[in-house]
């Protein structure tokens, strides 16, 4: 993960882990990098925090495990996911979430 | 959850400043979304004792007071209705920042004279102080505020705005937070006192409780005190309710909803006198069933809901909001509270169904643990006898049908290991639960865990192992890479071919869209009757509630967005699959490529004309992916509706349908407001696919003979069918239609087409009058089975 977030959001930035809640990890982790509009000072962009949410993780359920077949007893696993959307709202700068349904042609043509 | 550090202190000792505790809170999983800190712009605001009130002598509504700031004195001016002398009142010297009492602005307080008089500064009511919204008049302090110092020593906090995940309904609880402290600084809690005094006849001679439908009710616990004095909670109790976000309303509500902040337990007081038989029935509502709520609205309640009841009638809505016939008054003398243990989904659809989603239906349908009930009423009954005089009868009345007993659960180092990768002395394990409030006992090689009866979340090993996690923080587990080997894949032929058609379709010059799969049944059938879809139960709008069984209603919605905005042609496509229901199976999700395609072909420039798109470059587009993607397609002729009859086509690989395209019907044009001419087209992409590679075809050394044929026949004659005889004969290697004419001196309803004919053999040289004779063949054979004839 640390070094995703570096690949995706840059060397420079400081990446951290978090306890957070996700009902098909335990435990559960939410993945963020400092914000880099401000540097990590708190701005609007980061909601005044200084870091900004990118991934939610952890390791898989015991539950999710049993019902895919696999014995928890035996195996564990690590699971990983972001919003695509989320990942381009962050890279591109992109203000409005649902820029990305709307399929105008004049922002789609931007990333062509 | 607000959380006031001032109440949270009376727990905890807190040691760390108040940003890095809120930091190893977020850290832990408890996150602090915000800091409030009353009181920080406070500068030079202090408590001022009123020593002096005189009229104003130029105005009947202003007076002059004189307040001592501790040694020295002022005189200001004001029309605040509420002074009396010897009252302890905030002071704002000139230079302030403070919130304008009538338009909410902020504003530095500046020195003025008012009818003559100068003020030099000024008392303040609670919303000038940013403290609440009262602007009634001046905020009175407690009479033993000390004179002269900072109101915010005396008023001053800082308040956390908790954000709080489902799984954990203790953090809704400032007892629950300040273990969380207590796990997190090593600090050790000291919990409110629970005793309380008791008098006589016990709870048991006056209330009887009845649990009919257990199943959504796991235990029903009650108290009775008599003799509450209904009133004004004392100072202290509504400052902590205000802190929270709560408004005081009088000394028996108050106290429940202090306990339920406290300790998380949602409680309700009934007046006792107005509930029949003294008899508590916790049922399932009937249908149609009524209840006015204490809101004053009556509702109609039906089986999915639960009430609390009297034998006569419902008299509360278990979990979300009390009856109005019930409600404590006050004429108020005998109180009965409840503290209760409902189903969380039950509480949670009823809260919902009735939009009433309150303080206390948040905490139930998060499933708060039921052993929480004795511990409320012990608090409640402390708090009611100190501040209203309360009788606490002797005992509680306590129904308690889903108890459970508690299993220790076992864990091991290893256990520890297995999920984080590193070891971890037992000692620091145990050390980590003790502080959290759990029993532990160590058995051998492993610890026996009992977690505290307020964490209902702590069940799985793998619950157990994120508790030493987060209390060590994530940030201090060592990170690694994967290791060992990751088993290879091949690659999934329809996505490899959804890829490379994408690939194709921008090469070709267009641009890609992703439309909704989500639609509506209405817009699903505007293109034209499609296949029957599959309707979602719990649709969150009606516009996304059915699975799109076609593509096209999505394209030409998209296209015609888009024309609104764009002067140049609009080329698009989308990759994306459709739903189909099958009778005993799950649905059928086949991947699609449509296209559609309108206005002029390229931008208009000095190369020359710049003509719409029509059928052609639809198929041109067909045969490009054709060609790219090695498989062999044919077109016939198409009747869907949907298309322009005449302009449209079946596109078949070996025989079988697998795509369509053509110019769309004007009438359904018409229903996307689409003008002018519009090509879509789509194929099926699994009959795409196509897996075989390329094999060598030896190049002929000989070379090719060229001759053209023109032929006349009747309009309906489709030139792909002459196309297609003529590419049967032998040695022809290509056949391409290089024109089509109509007009004099051709008949009407006769059409020439003129093909480009090449011939080669793999073994010699054809002479011209070998390729004549095949020629020639073919044309007689097109005579017989087309009419057709030799143009002149």
């Amino acid at each position: 993960m640390y070094t995703f977030a570096k690949r995706i959001f840059g060397e420079r930035r400081r990446v951290r882990f978090r306890c957070d809640y996700f009902p098909f990890v335990e435990p559960g982790v939410d993945v963020g990098v400092d914000c880099w509009v401000c540097e990590g000072a708190g701005c609007s962009f980061c909601k005044r925090s200084g870091w900004i949410e990118v991934m939610g993780a952890g390791m898989v359920h015991p539950r999710v495990l049993e019902y895919a077949g696999i014995d928890p007893k035996r195996y564990t696993g690590f699971a990983f996911g972001g919003g695509v959307e989320r990942f381009n709202l962050l890279l591109h700068r992109i203000d409005d979430i649902r820029l990305f349904y709307g399929n105008d042609i004049r922002f789609l043509r931007q990333f062509a | 959850m607000k959380v006031s550090l001032n109440w949270l202190r009376e727990y905890v000792r807190l040691t760390l400043p108040a940003e890095e505790l809120a930091h190893k809170l977020t850290m832990a999983g408890d996150e602090v979304e915000s800091i409030q800190r009353i009181g920080s712009d406070w500068d030079g605001v202090v408590v001022a004792e009123v020593v002096r009130i005189d009229p104003h002598p130029n105005a009947d509504r202003l007076v002059l007071v004189t307040v001592d700031l501790g040694g020295r004195q002022q005189t200001i001016v004001t029309g605040a209705p509420n002074l009396a002398v010897g009252q302890r009142v905030p002071f704002a010297p000139v230079g302030t920042p403070l919130i304008d009492g009538a338009t909410g602005e902020r504003k530095t307080l500046k020195l003025a004279k008012i009818r003559g008089i100068e003020s030099a500064g000024m008392v303040c009511s609670a919303k000038e102080l940013g403290l609440g919204d009262d602007h009634s008049g001046i905020l009175i302090l407690p009479a033993d505020a000390p004179v002269g110092a900072p109101l915010a020593d005396v008023l001053g906090d800082t308040i956390f705005d908790l954000k709080t995940t489902p799984n954990r309904p203790d953090l809704l609880s400032m007892l629950g937070v300040a273990w969380e402290v207590s796990a997190l600084t090593g600090q050790p809690v000291q919990p409110p006192p629970f005793d309380h005094p008791v008098s006589q006849p016990p709870i048991a001679e006056r209330v009887t409780v009845r649990i009919e439908d257990p199943d959504l009710c796991g235990r029903y616990s009650a108290a009775l005190v008599r003799g509450v004095r209904i009133g004004q909670s004392p100072e202290w109790l509504q400052k902590r309710l205000q802190a929270a976000g709560m408004r005081p309303i009088n000394t028996v509500v108050d106290v429940t909803n202090y306990v339920m902040l406290e300790l998380g337990q949602p409680m309700h007081a009934f007046d006792a006198a107005t509930i029949a038989h003294n008899t508590i029935v916790v049922r399932r509502a009937r249908d149609g069933e009524r209840l006015t709520t204490l809101d004053g609205v009556a509702r109609e309640l039906d089986r999915s809901m639960l009430v609390i009841a009297d034998p006569d009638r419902a008299i509360a809505l278990a979990g979300v909001m009390g009856g109005i016939d019930t409600e404590v008054t006050e004429q108020t003398t005998d109180v009965l509270l409840e503290s209760a243990n409902f189903h969380n989904y039950t509480i949670r659809r009823t809260a919902n169904r009735l939009r009433m989603r309150s303080e206390a239906s948040l905490r139930f349908e998060k499933g708060i643990s039921p052993e929480l009930t004795i511990p409320a009423l012990q608090r409640a009954c402390r708090l009611l006898a100190e501040i209203a005089g309360g009788q606490i009868a002797a005992g509680f009345v306590d129904e308690y049908p889903g108890r459970a007993p508690v299993e220790p659960r076992p864990l091991t180092s290893a256990d520890v290991e297995r999920v984080l990768g590193i070891t971890w002395p037992l000692e620091r394990i145990e050390s980590i639960f003790r502080s959290l409030g759990a029993e532990v006992r160590r058995d051998g090689e492993r610890l026996l865990i009992t977690p505290p009866y307020w964490r209902r979340d702590l069940n799985l090993t793998e619950d157990l192992v994120e508790e030493i996690a987060r209390i060590i923080g994530y940030d201090e587990l060592p990170a690694t890479h994967l290791r060992g080997e990751i088993p290879a894949t091949p690659p999934d032929p329809l996505l490899v071919t959804s890829e490379r058609l994408r690939d194709l379709m921008v090469a070709a010059g267009l641009q890609e869209v992703i439309t909704y799969p989500l639609v509506s049944r209405e817009f699903l059938n505007r293109a034209g009757p499609a296949p029957e879809p599959i309707a979602l139960l719990n649709p969150m709008t009606m516009d996304q509630s059915v699975l799109r069984t076609s593509l096209r209603p999505s394209l030409l919605k998209t296209l015609a967005e888009n024309v609104r905005r764009q002067e140049d042609g609009l080329a698009i496509f989308e990759v994306g699959s459709i739903y189909l229901p099958r009778e005993s199976d799950l649905p059928d999700e086949p991947p699609l490529l449509a296209f559609a395609l309108t206005g002029p072909r390229g931008r208009s420039s000095w190369l020359g004309t710049n003509e719409p798109y029509d059928f052609f470059d639809g198929k041109g587009i067909v045969e490009a992916i054709a060609e790219r993607l090695r498989v062999a397609l044919d077109f016939t002729r198409s009747t869907d509706p949907f298309y322009h009859p005449g302009r449209a086509a079946e596109v078949r690989r070996e025989g079988d349908v697998i795509g369509t395209l053509g110019e769309v019907a004007p009438d359904i044009c018409a229903a996307f407001d689409l003008a002018g001419r519009v090509v879509y087209g789509e194929l099926y992409v699994r009959a795409l696919v196509n897996e075989t590679l390329p094999v060598y075809q030896p190049v002929s050394r000989y070379p090719d003979v060229v001759q053209d044929v023109a032929l006349v026949v009747d309009e309906a004659v489709e030139a792909e069918k002459i196309r297609a005889a003529l590419a049967s004969g032998r040695f022809v290697q290509e056949v391409r239609l290089f024109d089509v004419y109509r007009g004099e001196p051709l008949p009407a309803g006769k059409k020439s087409l003129a093909f480009t004919l090449r011939f080669r053999a793999p073994d010699r040289t054809l002479t011209e009058d070998e390729v004549s004779r095949i020629r020639n063949g073919l044309v007689e054979r097109l005579a017989r089975q087309f009419g057709a004839s030799l143009r002149g």
